[in-house]
């Protein structure tokens, strides 16, 4: 997949933030510093979403985790399945 | 910085069920408190329990939510695989290897679930097994 190029205009105070924090080592350029801000908001905002679309209040009941690990299991034979080949 | 490996359960759990530890794991992970390692075992397990149970847009949802963890690292099937003869004694169910050759093949410090059959096998000697409660309590 082609990366995108997105531009961006960000006020002063925020770029210097940025610049701060790649200075400190903790990014190594700005990109990935962007980078790492999208996919934090992305995956909060899915996160979010799932629990208000799809979210079920309470804890699962004992019958129903059973229920998630056994369907979980049979996918994983499957899965098995078709990783197994070609392994040593 | 701390790495750890959420077993499929927890991702199905933390995404269904607002309220449980594993929601409050997956909420920390959103946050990038912590790296998570993902196999390619792992994408495919999680996203193929949603397109059987919840269908295709979820799924596919599912997919996204993991790709963008945003302190993720993926460990695929030529890597893990190298750790199979090293853990297969160890493990009763041999569908289980990926998994564990996964947290061995990234140096993980934890393997939370919430199966506990997994975490009573022998191979418990060598993985430092957690529940979401417990990971939540350590973190």
């Amino acid at each position: 997949m082609n990366a995108g190029i997105t531009s961006i205009r960000l006020p002063p105070k925020d770029s210097a933030m940025i610049e701060h924090f790649v200075k400190e080592g903790e990014f190594k350029s700005k990109s990935e510093f962007v980078r790492y801000a999208v996919k934090k908001t992305i995956c909060d905002m899915m996160l979010k979403e799932f629990h208000e679309k799809l979210g079920e209040r309470g804890v699962p009941s004992e019958k129903e985790g059973r229920k998630i690990l056994a369907d979980i299991k049979e996918i994983r034979r499957e899965l098995w399945g078709e990783y197994a080949e070609g392994l040593p | 910085m701390l790495r750890a490996y959420l077993d499929t359960n927890v991702y199905v759990r933390g995404l269904l069920y607002p309220d449980t530890k594993s929601a409050m794991v997956l909420e920390e992970v959103a946050r990038g408190t912590f790296t998570v390692i993902q196999s390619d075992y792992l994408y495919d397990e999680v996203i193929r329990w949603f397109k059987t149970n919840k269908g295709k847009d979820w799924a596919g949802r599912a997919r996204l939510f993991m790709l963008t963890v945003p302190r993720g690292m993926t460990v695929t099937k030529p890597k893990w695989s190298l750790f199979l003869d090293k853990c297969k004694s160890y493990v009763s169910d041999t569908d289980d290897l990926p998994h564990i050759c996964a947290y061995f093949s990234t140096d993980c410090d934890y393997f939370v679930t919430t199966n506990r059959a997994l975490t009573q096998q022998k191979i418990k000697k060598l993985v430092k097994f957690r529940s979401p409660t417990e990971f939540m309590e350590e973190l």
